[in-house]
């Protein structure tokens, strides 16, 4: 009883609270969701066993009604919301973004729920884990519930350390959701420019379109490899499973060699003299979308400063 | 002073540890040719043509590019590679950049071409594939047909004289390989030299005006495609199956049910075979259309005057052309084949094409009619 009474005895903590109940109800139902799929497919015994879709990121952002707005708007949105809600010493900021957030990418970036929800669930679960560590070890303020005592390392929930955790999972919330934002609507070759202009060394940049081009074939390769593997029952024992993994990583490793040389071949075919040239893609800024993104930057600022305020 | 392009002298090659892939192999490649490489896997196609360009430098013998030998120095191999373009067998290891416009731009930027210039040359590239408009495109977002045709355009960017291409239509469908030919068709008739390998006799049966019979690191014969595809001891050597057409043709002269002639190319030139050549009297005619001087409304009041056209388009620009103004092609592949059995039938059809295909199709109704003794007009419409 102590505890709720604490708990409910200021509005803040009401709204924390609930946010808290709301946040362990949605992991309840994504993982009900996810559980549902899952028997689903056990149901359908033919479907076939795919690793992982290679393409499902790149295509949002590619098909993404927000692609053709420039990379520098988004990137300075997100950038500047992401330090902002990092700085925030209070949970509703970050939660204000979250939501924030939450809504552009799905009613105005348009991303099917769908795909955002089980997106999210990644870092909800890293975050959680996080959070409840600090809440059993960090310490300080009053003690709200003394759990149990192992030799001298008492686990015990304090004020302070609820308020740290729910910091934690609101911060990691806003920045996830901010970063999402930013990778579900621009593809990765409309940040190669920006990379530039901000004087990223050229190596650098050469090298990570390569990878970014070659992500793509080796994740296909390891499918393709793993499909014929499973067809010959590679994976029906976990020790046959460990074996047939290693064999699929080997074989990997071999034609990213091959392709290595191919691409060595390639690029001596047509001169190569150390010029790669980068995605042209000229994004547009709109009055309207400048504006937007300055007045919210310029919201979050406010309550930045408010929150400061109210410590 | 002679016309060959690329000429090999005697050439021997063998990857380290390995028994010799070429044995002593010399031809030669006359400017504004169809070569076509043909032999079995592992006859070393891919290794002959990799030579082209001095990707691999043999271990003895001469390559002459425009009858210069080929200097394996940094400046000599630049030179060479502005020349030969290298069409790879997998797209996938030849388009490496990000983006289509950057794999595109890759070859001009590296000859240090203006900006601009660049662009222009990335534009018009693009444009020759049919490709126009997916210059922000990532590779790994493109279908294997697309994909050839980006590789492709990345080499005509850099302007070659001799376009190599190793086995352009493998792994394609048998629509998107014609297309992918058609448009080898078309960059020949813009004054490329085309030097290609393939295992796909039908194809070099078709298309090439030479063919290089290679087998086991050695060449067997170079000749015409009739010449070689007739040769019976030859293919056995080499492994490969006749074409399908040649073999039928032969076997109906055996029987004496056909008059022993030149071995048909074509459909269109075995059905005259088969009717022989009293029954000239009915042809039809193939009207050409300019779909660059056309419009939506003109082609639509041309096909209303005359609905018992056949229709047929060639070229991705064409067919595109007419997907716009909603007009329903009959014919997309093999066109002028399809027409000039329609036109021998005594119907008409309209062909809709432009740029340097219109003058193709004329020369190939006419050396038609002038071997088949058929009267088959063409007219610009």
């Amino acid at each position: 009883m102590q505890i709720l009474d604490c708990l409910f005895s200021s509005p803040a903590w009401q709204i924390v609270t609930v946010f808290a109940a709301a946040c362990i109800l949605a992991g309840v139902v994504i993982y009900i969701y996810l559980h549902h799929i899952h028997k689903k497919e056990q149901r359908q015994a033919a479907k076939p066993h795919v690793i992982f879709d290679e393409h499902i990121l790149d295509d949002v952002a590619i098909h993404s009604p927000l692609r053709n707005v420039s990379a520098w708007l988004k990137l300075l949105l997100c950038l500047s919301t992401i330090v902002i809600s990092v700085m925030s010493p209070l949970p509703y900021l970050p939660l204000f973004i979250a939501v924030v957030m939450i809504f552009a990418s799905l009613v105005i970036a348009k991303v099917n729920p769908r795909l955002y929800g089980p997106l999210l669930s990644i870092p909800f679960v890293f975050a959680v884990t996080g959070a409840l560590l600090l809440l059993f070890v960090t310490g300080g303020g009053d003690t709200l519930a003394d759990l149990f005592t192992i030799g001298t390392i008492h686990f015990q929930i304090t004020t302070k350390s609820l308020d740290l955790a729910i910091l934690v999972i609101s911060r990691t919330f806003a920045g996830m959701c901010t970063m999402y934002f930013l990778i579900l609507t621009t593809p990765m070759t409309s940040l190669f420019m920006v990379l530039q202009k901000i004087r990223i060394p050229q190596t650098l940049i050469d090298l990570s379109m390569l990878i970014y081009r070659y992500i793509f074939v080796f994740i296909a390769e390891a499918i393709e490899i793993h499909n014929a593997q499973v067809m010959r029952g590679g994976y029906n024992t976990w020790k046959e499973g460990l074996n047939t993994f290693a064999m699929l990583v080997s074989m990997l490793f071999i034609r990213t060699w091959e392709k290595g040389e191919d691409i060595i071949f390639s690029m001596d075919s047509r001169c190569y003299d150390g010029c790669m040239v980068l995605p042209d893609e000229k994004g547009r800024a709109t009055p309207l979308s400048v504006i937007s993104v300055f007045v919210f930057i310029a919201v979050i600022i406010y309550l930045l400063i408010w929150e400061m305020t109210l410590l | 002073m002679n016309d060959n392009v690329l000429t090999f002298e005697n050439i021997r090659f063998s990857y380290p540890g390995r028994p010799a892939s070429l044995k002593g192999i010399s031809f030669s490649v006359k400017r504004g040719k169809k070569v076509a490489v043909v032999g079995p896997n592992g006859a070393g196609k891919t290794t002959l043509l990799l030579m082209c360009n001095g990707t691999l430098v043999p271990e003895s013998g001469r390559i002459l590019v425009n009858n210069e030998e080929i200097a394996y120095d940094r400046t000599g191999l630049r030179s060479v590679r502005s020349k030969v373009g290298l069409v790879f067998q997998n797209s996938d290891s030849q388009i490496f950049a990000p983006s289509v416009f950057a794999d595109v731009a890759f070859g001009p930027a590296n000859l240090h071409l203006p900006d601009e210039e660049i662009k222009e040359r990335v534009k018009d590239a693009l444009f020759a594939v049919g490709l126009k408009g997916y210059e922000n495109r990532p590779p790994h977002h493109l279908s294997g047909g697309e994909k050839k045709r980006v590789a492709i355009a990345g080499i005509l960017a850099m302007h070659p004289e001799i376009l190599v291409a190793d086995e352009p239509t493998a792994s394609l469908d048998p629509a998107t390989a014609v297309e992918i030919m058609d448009l080898l068709d078309e960059l020949h008739e813009n004054g490329t030299t085309i030097l290609l390998s393939t295992h796909d006799v039908e194809l070099a049966y078709r298309w090439a005006d030479e063919v290089i019979l290679l087998s086991d690191g050695t060449i067997l014969h170079q000749g015409s495609p009739a010449e070689i595809f007739a040769d019976n001891d030859l293919m056995k050597t080499a492994r490969i199956t006749p074409p399908v057409l040649l073999d039928l043709y032969h076997e109906l002269v055996r029987k004496h049910l056909l008059p022993s002639s030149i071995p048909p190319k074509g459909i269109p030139e075995m059905t005259r075979l088969i009717e022989g050549p009293d029954s000239a009297a009915v042809t039809g005619t193939i009207y050409l259309a300019d779909t660059d001087a056309m419009t939506a409304e003109s082609l639509k009041s041309l096909l209303t005057k005359h609905p018992a056209w056949h229709t047929g388009a060639i070229e991705t620009k064409s067919r595109k052309f007419c997907l716009m103004s909603e007009v329903m092609i009959e014919y997309t592949h093999g066109v002028v084949d399809k027409c000039l059995l329609s036109a021998m039938n005594g119907e008409d059809s309209l062909i809709l094409t432009c740029g340097g295909m219109l003058g193709r199709v004329e020369f190939r109704v006419d050396t038609f009619a002038k071997e088949s003794g058929t009267n088959v007009k063409v007219i610009r419409v």
